[in-house]
C-alpha cells in the first residue's frame, strides 16, 4: 500500500509541478557584448537578464512564465554601454539573454538551446546589440462630416521587438524576427465614428496611414518617426 | 596568495617553536620553571576533546566569497585526538551561512550554504591552570556550496578547502571548558569559469570567529598510552 501512495505523490508531483530544479553545478557562464542605439551612441544602465525555462508553464514547471523566478544573472551596461554579467547555467532548450533600457528603447532578446550546444569559452558574446529609441504614435481620428460617413483606414508600423535564436552560435533566421510589421486595421461607421490610441514603434521608421472615406479610393500617408511623442490628427 | 604563504610560514613556525618548547621542557627538567611548566603540561595531559562552537565568516578579498556574498553565521563540530603531549589531529565538520550581496558577482542566487569537513593538525600550548592556547592547520579538506534561490531552485559548487586556526580555551572544569577561535579559510574551487573569471573564482576567503563549549577526557597521549 506504501508503494502505491509514494508512487501517487511521485507522480502527482511530476505531472504538475517540478519539486526541485538544480542547475548546473560547478559552471559559470560570461554574457558580454556592446549597447548602442540607432545612431551608435552608446547606451549606459541597459539591464542584461540571463533566464532559462521562461516559456514554461505553471503546469509542468515551478514557473510562470514570464517571472524571474529562474533569473540567472543580472547586470547594467556601463558608460561605454559595455557589458559583462555574470551567469549560472542551466541546459535548457529556453536559455535567453534579454536587454532592455526601458520603454524609450526597443527590446533584444538573444535565444538559444544549451542542452547540447554551450560555448566552449563559456562566453556567450552578443557583440554589439543596438536598441533603438521608440517613439509614441497618438492618434486622434474624428468625425466632422456628420451621419452616413464612414472610414476604413489601416496603420503599418514596425513593432518594437526583436528576437534572435541561435543555434551553435549561427543566427536561424527562420526562427528569428525584428521589428516586424504591424497593421492596425479599423472601420469607422456611425456607430463608432470617433477612435483614438497610440501604439509604440522605433525611431526612423515610417508609419504608413491608409484610408478610404464611404469605399472610395485608398488615399495613404506616411510618417516617419523621430520624436519621442508624435501627435496625429485625422478629420473625416 | 601572499597572505596563504603568510598564514602557512606563521602556523608553521608556531608548531616550530611550539614544539621547540616541548623539547626543552623534556631535555631541562632540572631547571624548576620547566619542572613547574612540565608538571602543569602533564597534569593537563587530555586524551580526546571535541567541541561544538557558533561562528561568523567575514568575508575577505578580491574574490566572489569578498566581492559577493556576505556571512551569516555557521557551526562547527570538531574532534582532536591528542597523540604526542599536545600535539593532536582532528576532524571538523560544519556550515557556513552566506547571503548574497553582490548578485552580479556570483549570479542571481540569495543565500549559499557552504557544509564543509576537513582533518588539521595542531599543538596546543597550556598556558596556566585555566587557560590553553592552540593553533591548527587543515591538511585535507573540502567544501559544498549550496546555492539557494527564492524557490526551489538551487545550484551547487564545490571546493577544496585550507583552514589555518587559533584559539583559547578557559578551563570551567578538568571536563568542560569555552573558547573562542579564529581560524582564515581558502576555498579553492572546482568551478569552471571563463578565463575573465578566473581571478574571481579561482578561490574564496574568509575569516571565522567563533565562540562555543569544549568536552575534554584526561588521559594519556594516544603514543604513551601503549
Amino acid at each position: 500500500m506504501k508503494k502505491y501512495v509514494l508512487f501517487f505523490l511521485m507522480s502527482n508531483c511530476l505531472l504538475f509541478f517540478s519539486c526541485d530544479v538544480k542547475f548546473e553545478p560547478n559552471v559559470r557562464v560570461l554574457a558580454t557584448g556592446l549597447v548602442v542605439d540607432e545612431l551608435g551612441d552608446p547606451i549606459s544602465g541597459a539591464e542584461i537578464s540571463v533566464y532559462t525555462r521562461r516559456s514554461t508553464g505553471i503546469i509542468f514547471a515551478p514557473a510562470p512564465s514570464g517571472t524571474n523566478a529562474f533569473l540567472l544573472g543580472r547586470n547594467y551596461s556601463n558608460e561605454n554601454g559595455e557589458f559583462n554579467v555574470v551567469s549560472l547555467l542551466d541546459k535548457d532548450i529556453d536559455f535567453s539573454i534579454v536587454v532592455l533600457k526601458d520603454n524609450n528603447y526597443t527590446y533584444y532578446e538573444y535565444a538559444t538551446s544549451t542542452v547540447s550546444n554551450v560555448p566552449d569559452n563559456l562566453v556567450f558574446n552578443l557583440e554589439t546589440i543596438t536598441l533603438k529609441r521608440v517613439g509614441t504614435f497618438n492618434y486622434n481620428i474624428t468625425r466632422v462630416s456628420g451621419e452616413g460617413n464612414s472610414l476604413q483606414f489601416s496603420f503599418k508600423f514596425k513593432d518594437t521587438n526583436c528576437f534572435e535564436y541561435f543555434d551553435e552560435e549561427i543566427l536561424v533566421p527562420l526562427e528569428s524576427y525584428c521589428f516586424e510589421n504591424q497593421a492596425l486595421n479599423r472601420t469607422l461607421g456611425d456607430e463608432n465614428p470617433n477612435l483614438d490610441g497610440s501604439f509604440k514603434t522605433p525611431y526612423g521608421t515610417e508609419v504608413e496611414f491608409s484610408y478610404s472615406t464611404n469605399e472610395q479610393e485608398t488615399i495613404t500617408e506616411i510618417v516617419t518617426i523621430n520624436q519621442d511623442n508624435y501627435d496625429f490628427t485625422f478629420n473625416y | 596568495m601572499i597572505l596563504h604563504s603568510t598564514i602557512k610560514h606563521i602556523v608553521f613556525a608556531l608548531l616550530v617553536v611550539l614544539s621547540l618548547n616541548v623539547s626543552a621542557q623534556a631535555t631541562d627538567e632540572k631547571k624548576l620553571t620547566t619542572k613547574n611548566s612540565d608538571t602543569l603540561t602533564n597534569a593537563k595531559q587530555r586524551y580526546i576533546a571535541y567541541s561544538l562552537g557558533y561562528h561568523n565568516p567575514i568575508v575577505s578579498g578580491d574574490n566572489f566569497i569578498g566581492n559577493g556574498l556576505e556571512g551569516n553565521g555557521g557551526m562547527s563540530f570538531k574532534l582532536q585526538i591528542y597523540i604526542y603531549k599536545q600535539f593532536f589531529i582532528g576532524g571538523s565538520i560544519g556550515s557556513s551561512f552566506f547571503n548574497t550581496k553582490n548578485k552580479a558577482v556570483v549570479g542571481t542566487y540569495n543565500k549559499s550554504r557552504v557544509a564543509e569537513q576537513f582533518a588539521f593538525l595542531g599543538y596546543e600550548y597550556v598556558a596556566t591552570n585555566n587557560f590553553r592556547i592552540g593553533v591548527t592547520a587543515s591538511v585535507v579538506g573540502n567544501s559544498r556550496y549550496k546555492n539557494t534561490f527564492t524557490n526551489s531552485a538551487r545550484q551547487y559548487d564545490s571546493a577544496k578547502l585550507r583552514s589555518y586556526g587559533a584559539y583559547l580555551t578557559y578551563e570551567v572544569s578538568s571536563q568542560f571548558m569555552f573558547y573562542i577561535d579564529y581560524a582564515y579559510r581558502i576555498d579553492k574551487t572546482n568551478i569552471n569559469v571563463p578565463l575573465a573569471l578566473e581571478n574571481t573564482f579561482r578561490k574564496g576567503t574568509f575569516h571565522q570567529i567563533g565562540v562555543g563549549l569544549k568536552f575534554s577526557f584526561k588521559g594519556k597521549d594516544l603514543i604513551s598510552s601503549f
